[in-house]
C-alpha cells in the first residue's frame, strides 16, 4: 500500500463561537438556532462577539494570553478542545506524538485593535487633520504599541496553538480570505493521506469585530452580522486512529480546491465534484454545509451549484453564526461531522455508509474585475460500523 | 471553464516520487528587477541598502532600508501591459512586486503571458502557492474626525479608506496571479512571517509531488516599508540602529544589532520533471527536499537550543534522501540579529557535525535587507543561481568574529565553488521553520551528490 492510499479520519473537534465558548456550548446554541434552510433565506442572522470565553482556563501560557488578539486566543482554545478530546479521544498524550503533529491553519488578517494605532494617528495630525511626519516623530511614535507588529501577525493563531499545545510538526498558515480555513484543512488532509504527517491539527480563526473591519464588511455588501470564532479538527491516518483506539468521528473521502469563474458557480461546483471524486455518484450526496448568507451573488452561486449537484439538502452556516471569515468553512465542516455522526436522515435510521456529506466555501476575488475566485470543498463519509 | 485541483484519498499512487524542477525565475529587489542584473550585483558584492526614499525617515530612529525602484518598475510594467493602472495593484507594493516577478518567472519558463491555455497547458493543472505579507499604510488613512474615540476613529478609517483596506487583503496576492496568468489550480496565499516564501515553495513542491498539479508559480512577495510598519519593527527592537548602510546588516558579525527592512519578490516556476521535458523547458535546478517544523517555544524569541531549526533541517535532508555531507552550500536565514545568527550556527553544527566546517554559508540579507515574507522566495532564487553559476554569494559587513558564529560565511566577496546541493533556510517570527534542499538539474554530472 502506498502512502497516498492512506485513509484519513477525524478524531477530535473544537469550537469557540458566538454560540458558545466550547464545542458543547456551540452545539447547544446551534441546536437552538440552526434551521435547515434555503440559502436564499432573508431571515436576520445572529453573530457578534464570543461570550464566556475564559483565556485563563483555555490558554495555558501567560505571555500568550497577554500577546494574542482575540481570534488567536480562540484558536488556541479550539485546538486544546480538539486535542483534549471532548469525545474521549485522549489524543497526543505522548510528547513524541506532539513533536510530529502538524498544524495547518487559516487566519488572514492583521487584527489591529484601534488602540494599536488610533492614538498615534491622532497625535500625528495637524489642526487641519493632515498627517504630519514631524508630529509623528515627536508625538505619535511613542504611542505606537511596541508589539504592534507581533500582535497583528496573521500567523499568531497557528504559532500560539503550537506553543500552548507543544505541537512541533510541519506547519502552514493559509491567509487567502474566506477559504483560508477550509483550504488549510484540505492541505492537512492531503498531507496525512500522503504520509507526510501522521496527525495534524487543522482549522481556522477570524474576527471581524474591529470597527474598521465592520466598515469593510458593510462596504462589501455582506448582510450577515459581523462575528468571530475558531474551529479546529484533529486529523490522522485511519490506521493510527484504530491502533490507538481513538473514536472516529468521520472519514474524509476527498478534497477539492478550485479557481475559476465564481459568478457562474464553476469554481464551487468543480471543487465539490473533485472532493466527491469522479467515481462517486452525485446521487449519494446527502447534504451540503455551506455559507447560506453573504451577498446576493453568494446566495445565487450556492443555489445554482446545489441544483447542478442534484439538489442535495443544504444547511447554511450564516444564519447560525454570522460572518466568521476564514473560520467559516471549518465551522461548516464541524457541523458536517456532527451530521455524519448523528445520521444523515434525521437521526432515525443512522449513518448510511453510501451517503456523502460536503462542506464547502467560496470566496470572490477582490481583484479589479471580481469575476473570478476560489472555492474549497471537503467530502465526508460516516465510518462504516464494520471498521 | 472551472479549474481545479483535487486529491482523492485512496487513489493509486505512482510507484516513484515525482521529481520537481525549477524552470523559471523572476525577481523584484533593491539590487535589480531582472534575474541577470540581480545576480551580477550580488556576485559583485554590491549592497542595496540605503536611506529610505519612499517616506521621509529623517526624524525616525531607523532610516535605512533596501527599496525596490518602483518608478522604474511601474514604467516598465506600464510599457508592457498597463497593469499598474489597476488602483488596487497601484495601492499595494506587495501586489506590484508579485505581479512583476510573476511575469518575469512565467516568461523565463517559456510560457505565454496570455495565460495557461495560450501556453498549451491545462489550466486545471497549474496553481499558485505564494507567501506574502502586507501592512496597512495607516499614515495615509486619516479619518474624517480625529476627535472621536478610538473605535469611532478606526471605523472612520475603514469607511473613508475602504479601497486602501481592500488592498491589504493577503488573499489578493495569489488571486491576482491566478487571474492574470489564467492558472486554474489552487490559489493559495500563505503567511508564516519570515518563513512564508520558503513555506510556499515547500507546499507547492508537495502538491506537485502528490500529482495534484503539474506546474506551480511559487515564492514570496512583501513590502512593509510603510511608516507604521517601519516604526512597529523599530519599537519592537528588531531593526539595526547602525546608520552606516554598508554595515547595518551584518549577519554573523559580533557587532550585529538587528536587521534592515527590505522589500520585493522572488518567484519561481516549479514543474514536474517530465512535464518540463515534454515542453522543452530549460531546467535550472531540482527542488529535492523540504522540511518544516514549529519551535513551540516563545512567540517573540527563538529557541536558544535551536530544536525547531534542527528538526526542519533534518526533515529537509531526509525528504531529499541526502546525507549531510552531500550539501556544499547553505543560503542562511542570517538576519543579523543576535539571536538568529547564533541559533542558526548552532543548528548547522548539530545537523552537519564535522561537515559544518566545510559548508559555505551565505547571508543575502546583508545585500538585500530582510524581505520578510518574500525572503524565502528571493533566497531560493539566489540558491538556484548559485547552483547554476557554481559561485557562492557573499556575506557583507562581516568584520568581527563571533565565537558563537564560527563557520565559513563567505565573508566579503563571492567565490567560485563546486556546489552539488544547497540548503535554503528560513526561521520565522512565532517559531515557524522551513528548509529547502536544491540540487543541480537532473542529468547534470553534478546533480547526484
Amino acid at each position: 500500500m502506498s502512502a497516498l492510499e492512506r485513509r484519513v479520519v477525524i478524531t477530535g473537534l473544537g469550537a469557540v463561537s458566538s454560540l458558545g465558548p466550547t464545542l458543547d456550548a456551540h452545539r447547544e446554541g446551534l441546536a437552538a438556532r440552526l434551521a435547515t434552510t434555503e440559502p436564499s433565506t432573508e431571515s436576520p442572522s445572529p453573530g457578534g462577539p464570543v461570550v464566556g470565553f475564559a483565556p485563563r482556563r483555555s490558554v495555558h501560557n501567560r505571555l500568550l494570553r497577554k500577546l494574542l488578539q482575540p481570534s488567536a486566543l480562540y484558536a488556541v482554545g479550539a485546538v486544546h478542545q480538539a486535542l483534549a478530546g471532548t469525545e474521549g479521544v485522549g489524543a497526543l498524550d505522548h510528547p513524541d506524538a506532539r513533536a510530529r503533529c502538524g498544524v495547518f491553519w487559516g487566519s488572514v488578517s492583521f487584527e489591529l485593535a484601534p488602540s494599536f494605532f488610533a492614538p498615534a494617528l491622532r497625535a500625528s495630525c495637524d489642526a487641519e487633520g493632515a498627517f504630519d511626519l514631524h508630529a509623528f516623530a515627536e508625538r505619535g511614535l511613542p504611542l505606537v504599541d511596541p508589539l504592534l507588529i507581533v500582535k497583528g501577525l496573521p500567523n499568531a493563531a497557528l504559532c500560539g496553538a503550537s506553543i500552548d499545545c507543544g505541537l512541533r510538526g510541519p506547519t502552514a498558515n493559509h491567509a487567502g480570505g474566506e477559504t483560508a480555513g477550509l483550504q488549510a484543512v484540505a492541505a492537512a488532509v492531503t498531507a496525512v493521506a500522503a504520509g507526510e504527517v501522521e496527525q495534524a491539527i487543522a482549522g481556522g480563526s477570524d474576527s471581524w469585530l474591529q470597527p474598521q473591519h465592520r466598515a469593510e464588511l458593510a462596504a462589501r455588501g455582506r448582510r450577515e452580522t459581523a462575528s468571530e470564532g475558531a474551529a479546529a479538527l484533529l486529523l490522522e491516518s485511519r490506521e493510527l486512529a484504530l491502533h490507538r483506539g481513538a473514536p472516529i468521528l468521520g472519514e474524509v473521502v476527498g478534497v477539492g480546491d478550485a479557481w475559476g469563474t465564481v459568478g457562474d458557480t464553476s469554481a464551487l461546483e468543480a471543487a465539490a465534484r473533485d472532493a466527491l471524486g469522479l467515481e462517486s455518484s452525485i446521487a449519494g450526496l446527502a447534504t451540503v454545509f455551506g455559507d447560506g448568507g453573504g451577498t446576493v451573488p453568494d446566495r445565487r452561486r450556492e443555489v445554482q451549484a446545489l441544483e447542478r449537484l442534484g439538489g442535495p439538502r443544504f444547511v447554511g452556516l450564516a444564519p447560525a453564526l454570522g460572518f466568521v471569515g476564514a473560520a467559516g468553512g471549518v465551522f461548516a465542516l464541524v457541523h458536517a461531522v456532527d451530521a455524519v455522526r448523528q445520521g444523515l436522515r434525521g437521526g432515525e435510521t443512522g449513518p448510511n455508509p453510501d451517503d456523502r456529506v460536503l462542506a464547502w466555501v467560496a470566496d470572490d476575488s477582490r481583484t479589479e474585475d471580481g469575476a473570478d475566485g476560489k472555492a474549497v470543498a471537503v467530502a465526508l463519509a460516516p465510518e462504516p460500523t464494520d471498521g | 471553464m472551472p479549474a481545479t485541483a483535487s486529491a482523492s484519498i485512496g487513489a493509486p499512487a505512482p510507484n516513484t516520487r515525482r521529481r520537481i524542477v525549477v524552470t523559471g525565475l523572476g525577481v523584484a529587489t533593491a539590487l535589480g528587477l531582472e534575474v541577470d542584473s540581480l545576480w551580477y550585483a550580488v556576485d559583485a558584492g554590491r549592497c542595496g541598502i540605503a536611506e529610505i526614499r519612499q517616506l521621509d525617515a529623517s526624524r525616525l530612529p531607523v532610516r535605512l532600508g533596501a527599496e525596490v525602484d518602483v518608478d522604474v518598475l511601474q514604467r516598465r510594467l506600464s510599457e508592457e501591459s498597463g497593469e499598474h493602472e489597476d488602483p488596487v495593484v497601484a495601492a499595494n507594493r506587495t501586489l506590484l512586486f508579485a505581479l512583476w516577478a510573476a511575469r518575469r518567472a512565467w516568461a523565463a519558463a517559456g510560457l505565454s503571458l496570455h495565460g495557461c491555455a495560450a501556453a498549451g497547458l491545462d489550466p486545471r493543472r497549474a496553481g499558485v502557492v505564494v507567501g506574502a505579507g502586507v501592512f496597512p499604510a495607516i499614515e495615509t488613512m486619516v479619518p474624517p474626525s480625529l476627535d472621536a474615540p478610538d473605535d469611532v476613529l478606526a471605523a472612520g478609517v475603514g469607511t473613508a479608506h475602504r479601497d486602501a483596506w481592500r488592498a491589504y487583503d493577503l488573499g489578493l496576492v495569489s488571486d491576482l496571479l491566478s487571474s492574470r496568468l489564467g492558472l486554474g489550480g489552487p490559489s493559495i496565499t500563505l503567511q508564516a512571517a519570515c518563513t512564508s516564501g520558503t513555506q510556499a515553495i515547500g507546499e507547492a513542491l508537495r502538491r506537485l509531488r502528490r500529482g495534484q498539479i503539474d506546474l506551480a508559480l511559487t515564492g514570496g512577495a512583501d513590502s512593509m516599508m510603510s511608516l507604521f510598519a517601519v516604526t512597529g519593527f523599530t519599537v519592537l527592537g528588531a531593526l539595526s540602529r547602525n546608520p552606516d548602510p554598508a554595515t547595518a546588516s551584518r549577519p554573523f558579525d559580533a557587532r550585529r544589532d538587528g536587521f534592515v527592512l527590505g522589500e520585493g519578490a522572488g518567484l519561481l516556476v516549479l514543474e514536474e520533471l517530465e512535464h518540463a521535458r515534454r515542453r522543452g523547458a530549460t531546467i535550472l535546478a531540482e527542488v529535492r527536499g523540504y522540511g518544516a517544523s514549529a519551535d513551540a517555544y516563545r512567540f517573540t524569541d527563538m529557541d536558544p537550543d535551536a530544536r525547531g531549526a534542527i528538526a526542519a533541517l533534518h526533515a529537509a535532508l531526509t525528504d531529499a534522501d541526502l546525507t549531510p555531507d552531500a550539501i556544499d552550500h547553505v543560503n542562511a536565514h542570517g538576519t543579523s540579529t543576535p539571536q538568529n545568527d547564533r541559533m542558526e550556527t548552532l543548528a548547522l553544527h548539530e545537523v552537519f557535525g564535522d561537515h559544518a566546517q566545510r559548508l559555505a554559508v551565505s547571508a543575502n540579507k546583508s545585500q538585500l535587507g530582510h524581505l520578510l515574507c518574500a525572503a524565502g522566495g528571493i533566497e531560493a532564487v539566489l540558491t538556484v543561481l548559485a547552483l547554476h553559476h557554481q559561485r557562492l554569494p557573499p556575506t557583507l559587513g562581516l568584520h568581527h568574529s563571533d565565537p558563537d558564529c564560527d563557520l565559513d560565511y563567505v565573508a566579503g566577496a563571492s567565490r567560485a565553488a563546486r556546489i552539488r546541493a544547497a540548503v535554503s533556510s528560513s526561521f520565522g517570527f512565532g517559531g515557524q521553520n522551513g528548509c529547502l534542499v536544491l540540487t543541480r538539474p537532473p542529468g547534470d554530472p553534478e546533480a547526484e551528490p
